[in-house]
């Protein structure tokens, strides 16, 4: 692969941008820049050959965005009226500006230098395990797309614990903002969307829609997979919350149906993969039955992705402490 | 059809660098609104059927024109947000006229 001039400039504004967040005193604006972040990200993992990662990471930036966003706003309107504490302005001693003048852009320089020398994205690699995985994937998992053929079988262990941990997040956050003090905001209204707003969200809405159902059906032949297809199944519920302002989506049964789902994708795992269920398969039913193996998983962790992130959403928005 | 191509590619980008210098130019809240919704619609526009020429009739360029379909009906509504949700929560045009000399 020929190393890509883009990819050195990604590099520096990511340095960059993590000195702009860091020295950054608003909240908004270092979300815009988190933001910003991600995106630049997803065009790196698009630019060093991955299409699955980029999507994934830009979608993922998208919905924290607007996890952050929920956060402030309800964080400003918690804060108590009154004489705010003020911030004692930190005393200014030479040696302190002596420190930012010099030694700061210093670091800096020796900082971008240092990852311009460990990031060789053309660089040999001698990885048998790579080559292992890249020539076997089709015999030994099935499926068109390497990453899916990895992430479902070689990797399946992973993935579960990646799907308990988004699973165990999720339940944390519905437990531990249920209270008896807590109400719905239903009769609160943020901004009432106008006639454009709806008419556009609702032609866009079945357009992701979509798009998720095909990300994820087909996500053993080309890009995509269960994670992105769900967050984008996701954001399919907040376009409908944009528009119609439902509050009263059932929380807990997609938390139920969440716990199922992925209780369910572990028992396939464990039948499939690790009892070994393609070896007492003759060999011409074999493709057949891992496409549809890759299709359940990829179907039920796409369903996971999106029970999870729309309770997030709606735990996110809808509730209120009064 | 790769040169015209390239040349409606150039002049797209060319939209997107003096909407650039516009933003950093520009004070203002109404002229900046402006500026960005000029560089959504026509440069990304102008950049797009650039791409969408290069590739001539195929199933890429279907993709494409799909792109922007949805890059017409999206990027023109989220100005219309951005400029409505200034304009509800209170934001006044007539004191940010001075902040400009043009």
């Amino acid at each position: 692969m020929i190393p890509n001039p883009m990819l050195y400039a990604i590099l520096a504004l990511w340095v960059f941008g993590a000195v702009c967040i860091l020295r950054e005193r608003r909240n908004v604006r270092v979300m815009i820049y988190l933001f910003i972040f991600s995106l630049l990200t997803s065009l790196a993992y698009f630019l060093l050959g991955s299409p699955d990662t980029a999507m994934a990471e830009a979608a993922i930036g998208a919905f924290t965005t607007i996890f952050f966003i929920v956060c402030f706003e309800k964080y400003e309107a918690l804060k108590v009226d009154g004489p705010q504490p003020e911030e004692s302005p930190a005393e200014k001693r030479p040696v302190g500006a002596w420190l930012k003048r010099v030694v700061a852009p210093l670091l800096f320089t020796a900082v971008i230098g240092a990852l311009m020398l460990y990031f060789s994205p053309g660089g040999e690699v001698v990885d048998h395990l790579k080559s292992q995985y890249l020539t076997q994937f089709a015999q030994d998992v099935g499926g068109e797309n390497a990453v899916t053929a990895i992430y479902l079988g070689y990797r399946v262990y992973d993935t579960l614990f990646e799907a308990l941990l988004l699973v165990v997040t999720v339940l944390a956050v519905a437990h531990m903002s249920y209270s008896t003090s807590l109400q719905s905001t239903k009769q609160k209204r943020y901004l009432k969307p106008s006639v454009v707003e709806i008419a556009v969200v609702r032609a866009i809405a079945v357009v992701i829609l979509l798009f998720g159902v095909y990300l994820i059906v087909n996500g053993h032949i080309t890009a995509g997979g269960g994670f992105q297809g769900g967050l984008f199944i996701a954001a399919f519920f907040v376009c409908r919350f944009l528009i119609h302002n439902i509050h009263d989506l059932p929380v807990y049964k997609l938390l139920r149906l969440e716990e199922v789902v992925f209780a369910s994708s572990v028992l396939i795992a464990v039948f499939v993969i690790f009892l070994g269920m393609t070896y007492h398969l003759p060999a011409e039913h074999l493709p057949m039955f891992q496409g549809v193996y890759m299709v359940i998983m990829n179907f039920m962790i796409g369903m996971k992705v999106a029970c999870g992130f729309t309770i997030l959403f709606y735990r996110y928005v809808t509730i209120e402490r009064r | 059809m790769e040169l015209t191509s390239n040349i409606i590619i150039i002049i797209g980008t060319v939209f997107m660098l003096f909407g650039a210098i516009g933003i950093l130019k520009f004070r203002s809240f109404s002229l900046r609104v402006l500026i960005i919704s000029k560089i959504d619609t026509v440069g990304a526009v102008t950049v797009v059927i650039g791409v969408a020429l290069r590739h001539g009739i195929s199933f890429f360029t279907l993709r494409v024109l799909l792109l922007l379909g949805i890059l017409l009906v999206v990027n023109p509504m989220v100005t219309h947000i951005i400029t409505r949700t200034a304009h509800v929560s209170g934001y006044n045009l007539e004191e940010d006229r001075g902040q400009d000399d043009t």
